[in-house]
């Protein structure tokens, strides 16, 4: 090869250079069938999978919660027990009776299990006027019957240790109403000074309408048909500062701008390609409510965009070149060539669908007010104050020189700017309260007046995002 | 994308990989192929098939040298292979390796046009030789083996072919001598190629 002559030499130059326009979408279409290509793979991200998975995990343990708090208190409502009865006992598992419509309010006791022993006793109650009939056991009025203990079992109902119970709309207890015949036997309590039945509290005999829970601030009672029956009680403002951890994610959605800063030959309208898709948000707050419901915190948060630029195009313009314009070929086989300025037309067809994607770790700190309480539901708005301190970039960038995209690697150099600086935002959210938990929907819209590229770039980026998440918040003092 | 990507994605199967490596490589491709082939067709088709053999067998690219020349040597392959079939019928001895008929009335100047109608109406034998050993830069041994034949048949072969350059083509003020090659004398001309 190191001995070839000049003519060779060219020949050899000649050829290497030859190269000849190719339409690739019509190649590709034509061996595509052939290949062992796999499916496209559409996978969700990671993060979404994660954001879906939190969402159901919620809801089922939110369904499963209520549906085992209703059978809690079905129970409730049917062991209300008296401890002790000075001197001798009085059967256990009482149910209260009130009767709205008249003034007397009766306690009915049942004495299944203790119906025998309970006949030999002599209990005693003060101001007995009222005898109910076919009762097994009756307890006369003319002995000193007090009332120790009352102690009403289960969620939210603790009455022990109660010298004078009280049963009232405060004290949160539930009333049935049930006729004597459903009593296997009973005791009739007569109303006194110191057992007080509230007439305040609502007994509602089928499930409550959309407009009672929001719009009642009275404990709301639903009894089903088969005689059991769900408190609702209504949300309050905490009666001291309570901290929370309140964990937030879900999906968010850019609205970028690109603009030509500098004087500059790029064609704008190259931005059209481009276009947002969905991104993660994940936040991580502590913070500190207190008891009008105003709320500080602060904490993380992580942002993930991504912006697609396709453009599917196809561009053609003419060059003047040397070529052949003619070939005679004679009788014999001969061929003569003329040469001379042949117009070439080049195509260029795109075919690009390039991703962008910016990570931004933020610090953010937030202020906000527990709006309005409707019963387990509150709203909740907040503002909140975010700087960058961590900034991460791939994909594309509008390269002036090129006038068009070039791709890089968060290694690669890129005019992204590695802090995004100071940005706002402002959200409105649903809470609904459960213990110590409060389940949220939220959403929210940040504000960044920063230009997302560095200094000099020919051109610049502001991107605002508007954000749905949902949130689990903890308030261990609740 | 970067080259690596696309290996990686060629041997995934991933088609945005695959038709990164079309968009890049099948322009080059398609120029070895325009090279060894007469026919414009016969080469679109042999683009195709090298296109298809290179992606399915990406797995067997090592890294250790640049895509770019595994692709050639792929393609050349797959160029040989075609040739080879086309002319199988055909059994020509492979000693015999008759002179292209002379014509002296074709000029021929050393520009693009040119060498490519020189190329198109050269016999097979001497066009790959050509391009083996000249722009490929494969040594007689590789071209021996690659044809199936001989050591020296390559030396005589790719002798001769230079040798026609030298005498087709004219200097760049005068011209020398000229060429004209007839197909009754490729035919007579094509060498046998054995399966490599």
């Amino acid at each position: 090869m190191n001995n070839l002559n000049n003519k060779e030499k060219q020949f050899k130059e000649i050829l290497e250079g030859i190269e000849y326009d190719l339409d690739t979408s019509i190649v590709w279409s034509d061996i595509k069938s052939q290949l062992p290509l796999q499916k496209e793979d559409k996978k969700s991200p990671f993060w979404l999978f994660l954001t879906v998975g939190i969402s159901l995990l919620t809801m089922s343990s939110f369904v499963t919660y209520t549906y085992i708090n209703a059978e809690v208190s079905t129970e409730i409502v049917e062991q209300i027990e008296f401890i002790k009865v000075a001197d001798s006992e009085v059967p256990q598992f009482a149910t209260y009776i009130q009767d709205n419509e008249s003034s007397t309010t009766s306690i009915t006791e049942t004495a299944k299990a203790n119906s025998t022993e309970t006949e030999n006793r002599s209990s005693l109650i003060e101001n007995n006027n009222t005898q109910k009939q076919n009762n097994n056991l009756s307890i006369q009025s003319t002995s000193s019957y007090a009332i120790e203990n009352q102690k009403v079992s289960g969620n939210n109902f603790d009455l022990s240790n109660y010298t004078n119970p009280i049963i009232s709309n405060d004290a949160k207890d539930v009333i049935k109403e049930q006729s004597s015949s459903d009593l296997a036997s009973g005791l009739v309590i007569p109303k006194t000074q110191n057992n007080l039945i509230s007439n305040n509290l609502l007994n509602i005999s089928s499930v409550p309408s959309l407009s009672s829970f929001l719009t009642n601030t009275d404990p709301i009672i639903i009894e089903n048909p088969t005689g059991y029956s769900k408190v609702i009680e209504p949300i309050s403002y905490p009666s001291t500062s309570q901290f929370f951890l309140s964990m937030n994610a879900g999906i968010n959605y850019g609205f970028a701008q690109n603009q030509v800063v500098n004087s500059s030959d790029f064609d704008s309208n190259k931005f059209n390609n481009e276009s947002a898709r969905i991104g993660y948000s994940h936040d991580l707050i502590f913070g500190i409510e207190n008891r009008n419901g105003w709320i500080l915190g602060g904490g993380l948060s992580y942002n993930t965009q991504f912006f697609n630029y396709q453009n599917q195009s196809t561009e053609t313009y003419q060059t003047v070149e040397q070529g052949t314009i003619n070939n005679h070929i004679d009788s014999n086989g001969s061929v003569t060539t003329t040469s001379g300025d042949v117009t070439v037309t080049n195509t260029s067809a795109y075919d690009l669908s390039w991703n962008r994607r910016h990570k931004y770790i933020d610090v953010t700190a937030m202020i906000g007010k527990r709006l309005f309480l409707l019963n387990q539901f509150s709203v909740v708005a907040d503002v909140d104050i975010a700087y960058n301190i961590n900034a991460n970039h791939s994909g594309y960038y509008y390269s002036e020189l090129s006038g068009d995209i070039e791709k890089f690697t968060p290694s690669d150099d890129n005019p992204y700017a590695t802090n995004n600086g100071l940005s706002t935002g402002v959200g409105i959210g649903i809470d609904y309260s459960i213990q110590q938990f409060n389940i949220g929907l939220k959403s929210s819209y940040n504000f960044n007046p920063n230009n997302l590229l560095q200094d000099g770039t020919f051109y610049k980026t502001n991107n605002n995002l508007i954000k749905l998440q949902l949130g689990l918040s903890y308030f261990p003092g609740r | 994308m970067t080259e690596a990507d696309i290996i990686k994605g060629c041997i995934k199967g991933d088609e945005r990989a695959c038709r990164a490596l079309v968009e890049v490589y099948s322009g080059y491709i398609y120029t070895i192929c325009r090279r060894y082939m007469r026919d414009e067709s016969v080469a679109k088709d042999c683009m195709q098939e090298s296109l298809i053999q290179i992606i399915r067998k990406m797995d067997m690219y090592e890294e250790r040298g640049k895509l770019k020349s595994w692709i050639s040597t792929v393609t050349v392959k797959k160029c040989l292979d075609i040739i080879r079939k086309e002319k199988r019928h055909i059994s020509a001895d492979l000693d015999f390796v008759a002179e292209p008929y002379r014509d002296e009335t074709t000029s021929l100047k050393l520009e693009h046009a040119d060498v490519m109608t020189f190329m198109q109406t050269l016999p097979d034998n001497y066009r790959i030789a050509i391009n083996m050993f000249l722009v490929e830069g494969y040594s007689h041994k590789e071209i021996g083996k690659r044809l199936g034949v001989t050591e020296s048949s390559s030396r005589s072969l790719v002798s001769r072919a230079r040798k026609m350059i030298v005498e087709s083509f004219q200097s760049e003020n005068n011209r020398v001598e000229n060429i004209g090659v007839q197909k009754k004398i490729e035919n007579s001309s094509n060498i046998k190629l054995s399966h490599s």
